[in-house]
């Protein structure tokens, strides 16, 4: 008896869902592509309700002493709205374009592992659903999304809003831990044989170390969620103070994983960057080694500079200053990017195309959270400015306008690879003025906010505060500005899905791997490759006269 | 290396490694760097737990000569070694959970105090990853003994690397848990 | 005594040890024909080596400051070696025994990793036990009486050993045969996870500065008269972090050294041709 059994698999890459048939195909789908577009649509959702949190965080602040929402309600608000965006919403999307975009991009048919890959979606998805379901069965988490104890413990709270945050976060980072597998496993044994490691695509190198820093973070979060859960329901000890514990170890494990969490949500952004700017420069990264190298100096440092989230926790000098030198020099690695990135512009042929226009946005935005962020790593400025409107100010310039834009650079340049579309550009450059245009309202002045005060979480403000009023108002408007370009992006999907699939193999001109199958893939990716003899494969194919340096 | 699944379970051990690493921290640091007192440790018995890990350590042996049994073709050799390998690790098992009951008739659990609670965390998610363990081992030795033989030699090497990993894990944890109170 | 004072006072500096090194620098630039760049790391991993056990920083340790001996260890066994290993000459490579030997290393590099933790965890056990025999109190638990075997064990040995471990340590990544060197990503893994093993116990070090027998312990250990007065728990967490964050900006460094080389796609021939030919110049 043979054991393969011959399966009639549907020759449609993308079924229509309006059969029970396509329904079910979807459901049970072990397809990379076909996961990938489920993770983006979870993410696209979860980053609506994530957003209408938002929206109602900006309503009740818009004005002094507002009483629209309790304040019971508001920390439930912003502590899943923080805990959505991160881990429902950013995550996800670049997850999700991780795993559409590497087995292509390496010239593979398939992820290594497709069973675990759907594995770690549908526990991203079921995490997600089961925090939400907090909201019908006695309240939201609302210790905020880093859930400090002994504020999360039994004694203050005694809801089962910080169980469901514990539990759905068990769940997602489970996911995230098999997702981080499958991109490892995948790069090392189902690459294109001629592809060598030093001739990877940088958004699928950016991806592998991602890899490596999902397996080493993830870990240590489901300890300390573990831990909890344990001290929540059986009584134990680990994080209450006044029987024994530590309040400060929950800190120190979240902050392990925390910081390497959000260069976990930087390095793909940073990938998706590095191929959007060499293809609508019309030139080739410049300083690919440095992008490359810098990439694995920050996963490596990444684990050694989590302090810097815990300076006015009453470490000694001695320690503050070390974990600051180390948050400094930290900085290092992403201006060399920055610098390369610049460095591939100049002289380059600009095609000012909405992904394009997010890029750029995101160098401007990105940087001035890295800048923000650096200055914290002085301790006196961070002991001022620490749990102030400043760090929300910074953390959005970072998460949106750097993990965001970048996410949304990467949709509109890929959208027609994955749905053989093209996104609306006029409505892409509505989208994108208002959204970039809100953004930087909201938040630009936050800094301010911050430097003048106002503390981070407060649900309401006294209304004889000098200019807190007013900056806060602009910041609301800021946000409507946002909601409105977001309402743009949505139909712009709406408009665009509607359209019949008419897109080329390489409508960009690009030159990864990724470029020379059709829009969309069929079920298999690739039925032949091109020969892959330099970082650009489809470059040297189209110029045989002038071919990249050969690398194998 | 291109076995993918050895690659992965390498890689998920190494992970796993981590998260151990963690607990291991929140034990030390509640021994050393607390000024509370162990309560739990008086009451362990290391001389019996050490005898159990012997059994542990066992079925490692018994794994490794299973396995090269098993890559040399001899399927009655590789299901001895295999059977035995689980049941040494089920008498671990039952060791810790006996140890378990010891303890909570003494009324040492897991909210007795800041050492209970390290302690039933640290030893259950071993315990944990050790009934995971002999799960694994038993479907590929279920397995081996119908027609769908080559699942066993495919699943073997990362079922191997596993079992070793739980074995590795097992000596650290004894020892910061069970042998430095003795120090 | 103020800082200057201590280290301008030529009592301080050693002069037999000063001399050793000028010594073995001549003996070296006339026996050896090496490139130039391999004469500055001779040269440089000499006066750190005189840095470390010469200077007025070896006799700072006399007055039991852990941060010293720690940088000591820094320079000793983490940058030495590697500097060494980039010094050693052509001519020695020569020796077949010497050339199979490092060949070998591909193979036995888990042996030699394990041999790189063992000799820092081993060494900390070793120097606590060390000062507890000379302190008479215990040392992170660890207790060891005067007359106990550890202070029969000459310093000038347990430098040599840490120095030579440090060497096999690194000749996995750093051997100076192509041939003998993992790969360039193992090379980065092999550090990274020494880097996890080393911040490990740097994190203990720190932690470990506030607890309760760090501070009864002061009375031995007088750190007034010191030109650099800290107190214990400060130059008890200086230790851990100097273990922790300029050990492992070294690696962070070592790996961006590694990867730049490889991004440039030379092969393992390509690059013992160029050396080849640059030597033969």
């Amino acid at each position: 008896m043979s054991l393969f059994i011959d399966i009639p698999e549907d020759d449609d890459q993308l079924p229509a869902l309006n059969t029970g048939r396509g329904k079910l195909i979807w459901i049970s789908s072990v397809d990379h592509k076909q996961l990938g577009i489920m993770y983006l649509w979870l993410a696209l959702f979860f980053f609506l309700i994530g957003g209408i949190e938002a929206m109602i965080i900006r309503a009740q602040l818009a004005s002094a002493d507002n009483d629209l929402i309790s304040p019971e309600l508001y920390n439930q608000i912003f502590t899943m709205h923080g805990t959505t965006m991160i881990f429902l919403a950013l995550m996800p999307a670049l997850i999700g374009l991780a795993t559409y975009l590497l087995p292509l991009m390496i010239g593979a048919n398939e992820m290594a592992f497709p069973r675990l890959n759907a594995f770690s979606f549908w526990m991203t998805c079921m995490g997600g659903f089961l925090m939400y379901f907090s909201f019908f069965s006695g309240g939201a988490p609302d210790a905020g999304w880093f859930n400090y104890a002994p504020l999360s413990e039994n004694n203050y709270s005694s809801t089962a809003g910080v169980d469901y945050y514990l539990v759905g976060l068990i769940l997602t980072g489970m996911g995230s831990i098999g997702a981080g597998l499958n991109f490892v496993t995948t790069v090392l044994t189902l690459r294109s044989p001629q592809m060598k490691l030093n001739m990877l695509p940088l958004f699928a190198w950016m991806i592998f170390i991602n890899g490596f820093l999902l397996l080493a973070a993830f870990p240590l979060l489901n300890a300390g969620l573990f831990m909890m859960l344990i001290d929540r329901q059986f009584d134990a000890h680990f994080f209450i103070p006044s029987t024994g514990g530590s309040a400060i170890l929950w800190q120190h494990f979240f902050w392990a994983f925390g910081h390497p969490e959000v260069y976990i949500l930087a390095l793909p952004a940073f990938g998706i960057i590095s191929e959007v700017i060499p293809v609508f420069s019309r030139k080739p990264i410049f300083g690919y080694k440095f992008i490359a190298a810098s990439t694995v100096a920050i996963a490596l440092l990444a684990f050694g500079v989590w302090i810097h989230h815990m300076f006015a926790a009453g470490m000694s000098n001695t320690v503050n200053g070390f974990f600051a030198a180390s948050s400094m020099l930290i900085g290092i690695p992403t201006g060399i990017k920055v610098i390369n990135w610049i460095g591939t512009m100049y002289k380059g042929s600009i095609r000012m195309t909405v992904s394009m226009m997010f890029t750029m946005a995101f160098l401007i935005d990105f940087t001035i959270g890295g800048l923000s962020g650096a200055s914290f790593a002085i301790v006196p400025i961070d002991w001022q400015l620490t749990d102030t409107y400043y760090v929300v100010a910074h953390i959005h310039y970072v998460f949106l306008g750097g993990t965001a834009f970048g996410i949304f650079a990467g949709i509109f340049y890929w959208f027609p690879k994955i749905s053989g579309r093209h996104l609306s550009e006029k409505l892409g450059k509505w989208h994108l003025w208002l959204f970039v245009l809100g953004f930087n309202m909201t938040f630009l002045l936050q800094h301010v906010l911050g430097i003048l005060g106002m503390p981070r979480r407060v649900y309401t403000y006294p209304v004889d505060l000098s200019y807190w009023e007013v900056l806060n108002l602009i910041s609301s408007l800021g946000a409507i500005f946002m909601f409105a370009g977001i309402a743009a992006f949505l139909w712009n999907i709406y408009v665009t899905l509607k359209k019949p699939r008419q897109a080329d193999d390489n409508p960009w001109e690009a030159w990864t791997l990724e470029w020379a199958t059709t829009s969309p893939p069929q079920l298999q990716n690739f039925t032949s490759l091109p020969p892959v003899h330099s970082r650009r494969p489809l470059w040297d194919l189209k110029h045989p006269d002038n071919p990249d340096k050969k690398l194998n | 290396m291109k076995d993918k699944g050895k690659l992965l379970v390498l890689f998920l051990i190494a992970s796993e490694a981590f998260f151990f690493i963690a607990l291991i921290i929140a034990y030390v640091y509640y021994r050393n760097f607390t000024n509370a007192t162990d309560t739990v440790a008086a009451n362990l018995d290391a001389m019996r737990t050490g005898i159990f890990t012997l059994f542990l350590v066992g079925s490692s042996v018994t794994l490794i000569f299973g396995k090269r049994a098993l890559k040399k073709g001899n399927n009655q050799t590789f299901k001895l070694f295999m059977a035995l390998t689980i049941l040494l690790g089920a008498v671990f098992m039952v060791g810790q959970i006996t140890e378990y009951i010891g303890l909570y008739h003494k009324q040492i659990t897991l909210n007795k105090d800041v050492f209970g609670s390290s302690f039933f965390t640290l030893t259950g998610f071993h315990g944990l990853h050790v009934i995971l363990g002999i799960i694994a081992l038993s479907i590929l030795f279920g397995v081996s003994f119908t027609k769908m033989k080559p699942v066993t030699l495919a699943g073997i090497e990362g079922v191997d690397t596993y079992w070793h990993f739980v074995d590795v894990v097992w000596i650290f944890v004894f020892y910061f848990v069970y042998i430095t109170p003795l120090l | 005594m103020s800082f200057t004072g201590y280290f301008f006072n030529i009592d301080n500096w050693s002069v037999p040890g000063f001399l050793a090194v000028m010594v073995l620098f001549v003996s070296y630039l006339i026996f050896f024909d090496t490139r130039k760049l391999q004469k500055l790391a001779f040269g440089l991993s000499l006066i750190l080596i005189y840095l470390a056990l010469g200077s007025p920083l070896a006799k700072l340790t006399s007055f039991g400051l852990h941060s010293i001996v720690m940088l000591q260890h820094i320079i000793l066994l983490m940058i030495t070696p590697i500097l060494l290993l980039k010094a050693l000459p052509n001519s020695l490579l020569q020796s077949s025994w010497l050339v199979s030997v490092l060949n070998k290393v591909k193979n036995t590099y888990l042996l030699l990793w394990l041999l790189g933790a063992v000799a820092m965890w081993g060494g900390h056990f070793f120097s606590a036990a060390l000062l507890s025999a000379k302190t008479g109190t215990a040392i992170c638990g660890i207790n060891a009486t005067a007359g106990s075997w550890v202070t029969a064990m000459p310093s000038g040995l347990s430098f040599a050993l840490l120095v030579i471990a440090g060497l096999l340590f690194y000749l996995p990544v750093f051997n100076p045969l192509d041939s003998g060197r993992l790969a360039p990503l193992k090379r980065v893994v092999y550090l990274f996870t020494a880097c996890v093993s080393c911040s490990t116990l740097g994190l203990y070090v720190v932690f470990s500065a506030n607890s309760a027998a760090a501070v009864e312990a002061i009375p031995i250990f007088n750190t007034l008269r010191n030109p650099l007065p800290m107190s214990l728990r400060n130059d008890q967490e200086l230790a851990g972090m100097l273990m922790w964050v300029p050990g492992c900006i070294l690696y962070v460094m070592e790996s961006v050294n590694i990867l730049l080389k490889w991004y440039d796609g030379e092969t393992a021939e390509e690059s013992t041709v160029a050396a080849v030919k640059i030597s033969k110049d």
